[in-house]
């Protein structure tokens, strides 16, 4: 072989190799994931939206980037049962790696959707999903879903609590409820037996839409009841104006469940916390992406409840909230409690 | 050799050497980082992991100190009746420590006082004892307890706490119990990561899983007491490092991990951190893969600077051994061109230096050369009449082969003919064997008769190879029988042989010719050759007679020199008879009577005979000493022989002989000895008038032409008879028929007549019929 061909073949071999070399190192350096996830977001009210940011701002902590390896497809339905099937619907034949649906109503809406289709379904925002047929057990769903309660369901004998010892001279609290909802119905039954232990009657009022709320307050009148209470149903959230309306001009105290509720005027709310809520949420999300099977991932309860006092509504409607509660609400921190102030 | 080195070139060579060289020197290298690299690695590995393990558990005694801690520091602020104080107390912590989701204060007899919970109210009614709770008892004993984990209703794993309080300022005791959701200790663990792919997790003191990042692995409730690093840390409470060989197994998915564990002491926990062992190892793949890099390309860079180096050194090598080849090839003016600066330019000056002197002795050379090639030439041409002699031997033994062939074709029908035969040639084979033997016996004979040979023979075949050789030949020639046969003569290296080739060569039919051997004793031999010639005529060969005619020749020479010692002798006193004889019949001495004067004539005839007899053998003697000399002059032949017949006259007139005279020149001359020649012509002329009968003539001719003269000297005589012409010339030869008519004569005279004609550059023959007449010729040079 003649000198001039070897220098010309070691040449060639060198930079093939440098070449090779340069594409495994960089090949190695890259992203973890290289794919660009597309998770459809379903969301049956805009009363739950810290709990949408909350997924996305959990998303985000754990790498997961809008518009650079995941794409949001996001769809409220206001409310309209309907609305939220077609939402579910077209999930499914977008073929979205992971839709995060919080609320029952738009995790049902989910569950029909991917019911002949292995697209893996985050929940959040439910308060009871084993009773509301969502799943198989909180071990294991047994399906395609798994996703973090609301535990509103748990918490609301404690809210009945919060809301006597906020305003202690509660007598009669005024429950307004769907019967048959997954949420709403068996929390307003813990209602009930709380109110036994506590020594508060719950005047329940089962309606079945929106305008029997309305209507139903407008029509109360002073002293009728003591309390206004949302017992964690997502259409008696959905009507809070009207719950607000109705706690100001009654001057009498409202407990609704988040932030929200209580920026808009309700006196005290116990709830979870929407936003951290929906973080937890976005680590069950992320393990799926990852590719654990939802029916291995254990329901999970919430981490933290968040109690917030709406001094100045209180003072509004002419009622003071005892101070030691102010103090524990204040001693919570950021993550335990907030108050409104006057 | 066990195994032969193969031809490599020599730049190959420098490469593969320094390749060789630095590739080892590269490997070695390498090798001493890399190995104890990989060990280090190893070892940093599991080192890496503990640390990890070692922080993990540190965070988990963390957090449950600070959780204990935290319901400690509650304690001071609890008192015994406040039951509402007290309430709001808890109610404020489990809102702070949501970590909490339920406490029980309990007084010192195990009931429950006062119970709050995220979820539920408890009223009055619903509190319970828990004296006989083992978390009551020691808790009340001053040791804080932490039970095994539970699962809520809500798969939440938790685990209950409890710590004695003392109530102040009664100091009485109490304790306080309460649930920790352990879900901040899945944070812990899901943390604590050493890669991407490791897996942490916490076992309690039985082994069971309490923490994993998978929580379905948690809530089925796995017990992991059967892995070696569990076992370690549970019964012996020892710290896993990684570094034992049972460090690495594999995991229920199959995997090869290393595992490392922390025993978490206070609570009889276990931290135990799992890694896949290629990824824990992935240091060392890095590394080997660096190396197989380094080794890589540090072998094709030193490959690559093998070639340069073997080119830069190789280079000048090459141009030296290009331009040597030109200067070999001929091109004495080809100079070459280095400048390495080394000795291979020293050489090439040397080269170069070498080329001028080639030039010079080329210029010898050629000259040289050219002699040679002329002599070369000669010496081809040699070689082409011998090849070509080869060639018609090869033509002629293709022709014998085919001539065999055809014999054996014959011999094949003949034998398929005797086979027909077969039964009545049984007799004739027995006479055939017969004959075989006779043949055999003639053969053995043959062979017999050669080696009895008292002469040598050599058989020379028709190509002029030595077919036969007798033993007593080999004698004379001392040469081997081996070591001659197929050879020609002339092959053969003995001065002898040479001799007898020569003569061959220089005539065909030698009669008799007289060889004198090298060597002492001196030997002489005569050698005759006659031609062999086969049945069909054809020329088989050459005989070459060897005869030694060594003791002939001392004979001979004694009795030359006797002859000689005996005339000298006689011829002295003959001479003095002659002289007494002459005197008395000249009366000188007185008178004589006329019958003493015929009996002295008688004696004086008889005297003059013996003093010409001895004359002869004089002469004889003479000739055969080579002291007979001539002194050639320029004679006249004519006088001569007019003058030699005078003296002849007489004799004739008185034999009745006519001499007849016939010569057709005036005059001729030659160039001869007078005397000799007198002899000569006097010994012809008294044979033919001595045997001519009485009343016939003798008639001398002379005739010449350009070149010589012819003299024939014919008589009417007895003639001489065929079988004994052979030997007229020799010595003492009389025919019998001339001994009948003449009783005198020696016998010498044609002897010597032969001798001094020949001797002359003449020739003489005869031509004779018994009864008839003999004509002896002779011829001589006419002198210029």
């Amino acid at each position: 072989m003649s000198n001039k061909k070897t220098f010309f073949i070691l040449t060639i071999f060198l930079i093939v190799l440098a070449a090779v070399i340069f594409l495994v190192i960089n090949q190695n350096n890259g992203n973890k994931q290289s794919k660009v996830f597309h998770v459809g977001l379903l969301q049956m009210a805009s009363t739950v939206n810290a709990n949408i940011d909350g997924f996305k701002a959990g998303m985000a902590e754990l790498g997961y980037q809008e518009g650079k390896n995941i794409v949001y497809d996001y769809k409220n339905a206001e409310g309209n049962i309907d609305l939220i099937n077609e939402y579910a619907k077209s999930f499914v034949v977008q073929r979205v790696d992971l839709i995060f649906s919080d609320t029952s109503p738009a995790t049902q809406a989910a569950k029909e959707a991917t019911t002949n289709s292995t697209i893996p379904v985050v929940f959040s925002m439910v308060a009871d999903p084993l009773r509301a047929g969502f799943i198989a057990s909180i071990q294991s769903s047994g399906n395609n879903l798994t996703g973090t309660s609301c535990a509103y369901i748990d918490i609301a004998p404690k809210r009945l609590e919060f809301l006597k010892e906020a305003f202690p001279g509660i007598k009669k609290v005024l429950v307004f409820y769907r019967p048959g909802d997954k949420s709403g119905e068996p929390a307003y039954e813990e209602i009930k037996k709380a109110g036994q232990k506590l020594g508060v009657q719950i005047i329940a009022k089962p309606v079945s839409k929106s305008e029997e709320i309305k209507e139903i307050l407008k029509n109360l009148k002073p002293f009728e009841v003591d309390a206004l209470m949302d017992p964690a149903d997502s259409m008696v959230t959905a009507n809070v104006d009207s719950l607000v309306e109705a706690s100001l001009r009654l001057k009498i105290p409202l407990m609704m469940l988040s932030d929200l509720e209580a920026e808009r005027g309700a006196t005290i709310t116990y709830g979870v916390d929407y936003l951290d809520l929906g973080k937890q949420s976005a680590a069950l999300a992320d393990k799926i992406l990852r590719g654990t099977k939802p029916a291995e991932i254990p329901i999970e309860m919430p981490r933290t409840f968040r109690i917030v006092l709406n001094l100045k509504v209180a003072n509004q409607i002419g009622l003071t909230i005892p101070e030691n509660l102010i103090t524990r609400v204040r001693a919570a921190g950021v993550s335990g409690g907030r108050i409104i102030p006057l | 050799m066990i195994f032969r080195i193969p031809k490599i070139k020599l730049g190959n060579k420098i490469a593969l050497i320094y390749f060789i060289l630095g590739f080892a020197s590269l490997i070695a290298v390498n090798l001493i980082w890399l190995l104890p690299s990989l060990t280090e690695t190893r070892k940093n590995a599991a080192t890496l992991q503990l640390e990890i393990a070692k922080r993990g558990a540190i965070e988990i005694n963390s957090f449950l100190d600070y959780k204990i801690g935290s319901l400690e520091n509650i304690g001071p602020f609890l008192r015994p009746q406040e039951i509402e104080k007290n309430r709001e107390i808890l109610d404020n912590f489990l809102q702070k420590e949501q970590v909490f989701f339920e406490i029980t204060l309990i007084d010192g007899t195990g009931q429950e006082r006062i119970k709050v919970s995220q979820f539920e109210i408890f009223s009055e009614s619903e509190l319970t004892s828990r004296a006989d709770e083992e978390y009551f008892q020691k808790a009340l004993g001053g040791i804080f307890f932490v039970s095994r984990v539970f699962f809520s209703e809500k798969a939440e794993p938790y685990l209950i706490l409890a710590i004695p309080i003392y109530f102040s300022p009664s100091g009485t005791g109490g304790v306080l119990m309460a649930k920790l959701k352990l879900r901040e200790m899945q944070q812990i663990i899901s943390e604590l990561k050493v890669g991407s792919l490791s897996h942490s997790f916490v076992v309690d003191g039985e082994g069971r899983l309490i923490a994993d990042p998978n929580l379905s692995l948690v809530l089925k409730n796995l017990n992991l007491s059967d892995l070696a690093p569990v076992k370690k840390i549970i019964e012996k409470k020892q710290i896993v490092d990684g570094l034992a060989s049972e460090d690495i197994y594999q995991n229920d998915q199959g995997q090869s991990v290393l595992a490392v564990g922390m025993p978490l002491q206070k609570l009889n926990w276990g931290l135990i951190i799992e890694r896949p062992e290629a990824d824990a190892y992935s240091g060392l793949t890095s590394k080997i893969t660096a190396f197989v890099i380094i080794f890589v390309l540090g072998g094709l860079s030193i490959f690559f600077a093998a070639r340069l180096l073997a080119i830069y050194l190789i280079g000048p090598m090459k141009k030296l051994g290009d331009g040597a080849k030109i200067i070999g090839a001929g091109n004495l003016d080809y100079r070459l061109n280095i400048t390495s600066g080394d000795e291979i330019q020293e050489l090439a000056e040397a080269f170069n230096e070498m080329g001028s002197q080639l030039k010079e002795s080329y210029v010898y050379l050629e000259h040289k050369v050219d002699e040679r090639t002329r002599e070369l030439i000669a010496q081809r041409d040699q070689l082409d009449q011998a090849v070509k002699k080869l060639i018609d031997r090869d033509v002629v033994l293709n022709e014998i082969r085919k001539q065999q062939e055809e014999a054996l074709l014959e011999a094949n029908k003949a034998k398929s003919k005797s086979e027909e035969a077969r039964i009545a040639s049984l007799n004739i084979l027995e006479d055939i064997d017969e004959s075989r033997k006779a043949q055999e016996d003639e053969k053995n004979k043959v062979e017999a008769v050669l080696r009895s040979l008292t002469d040598g023979l050599i058989m020379i075949d028709q190509f002029g190879w030595i077919s036969l050789i007798n033993p007593e030949a080999e004698a004379m020639l001392n040469v081997k029988k081996e070591n001659v046969l197929l050879k020609r003569l002339a092959e053969i290296e003995k001065a002898d042989i040479k001799k007898i080739n020569e003569a061959i060569e220089k005539e065909e039919g030698i009669e008799k010719k007289e060889i004198k051997l090298d060597g002492s004793p001196e030997r002489i031999l005569e050698i005759s050759t006659a031609l062999v010639i086969g049945v069909d005529k054809k020329i088989l060969g050459q005989v070459i007679i060897l005869h030694d005619i060594t003791r002939e020749k001392a004979v001979e020479k004694m009795k030359t020199e006797f002859v000689t010692i005996t005339a000298h002798q006689l011829r002295t006193p003959l001479s003095a008879v002659k002289w007494t004889l002459r005197l008395i019949l000249d009366q000188d001495l007185g008178p004589i009577s006329k019958e003493q004067a015929e009996t002295l004539q008688k004696g004086y005839q008889s005297n003059e005979r013996m003093i010409n007899l001895v004359n002869d053998l004089l002469n004889i003697t003479r000739i055969e000493e080579g002291r007979f000399i001539y002194g050639l002059l320029k004679i006249s032949f004519i006088d001569l022989i007019k003058e030699t017949v005078d003296n002849f006259q007489t004799l004739a007139d008185m034999r009745n002989i006519k001499i007849k005279l016939q010569i057709s020149e005036n005059d001729i001359e030659i160039m001869g000895d007078k005397e000799k020649m007198k002899l000569a012509l006097q010994n012809l002329i008294e044979n033919a008038i001595s045997y001519s009968f009485s009343g016939s003539d003798v008639t001398i001719s002379v005739d010449c032409d350009n070149m010589n003269l012819t003299v024939a000297i014919k008589d009417k005589g007895m003639g001489i008879p065929e079988n004994q012409q052979k030997r007229v010339f020799s010595k003492f030869f009389r025919a019998d028929n001339a001994v009948k008519m003449e009783t005198e004569g020696s016998g010498l005279g044609l002897f010597l007549t032969k001798n001094i004609i020949e001797k002359h550059g003449g020739k003489i023959w005869f031509e004779s019929e018994e009864g008839k007449g003999s004509t002896f010729y002779f011829t001589l040079p006419i002198a210029k």
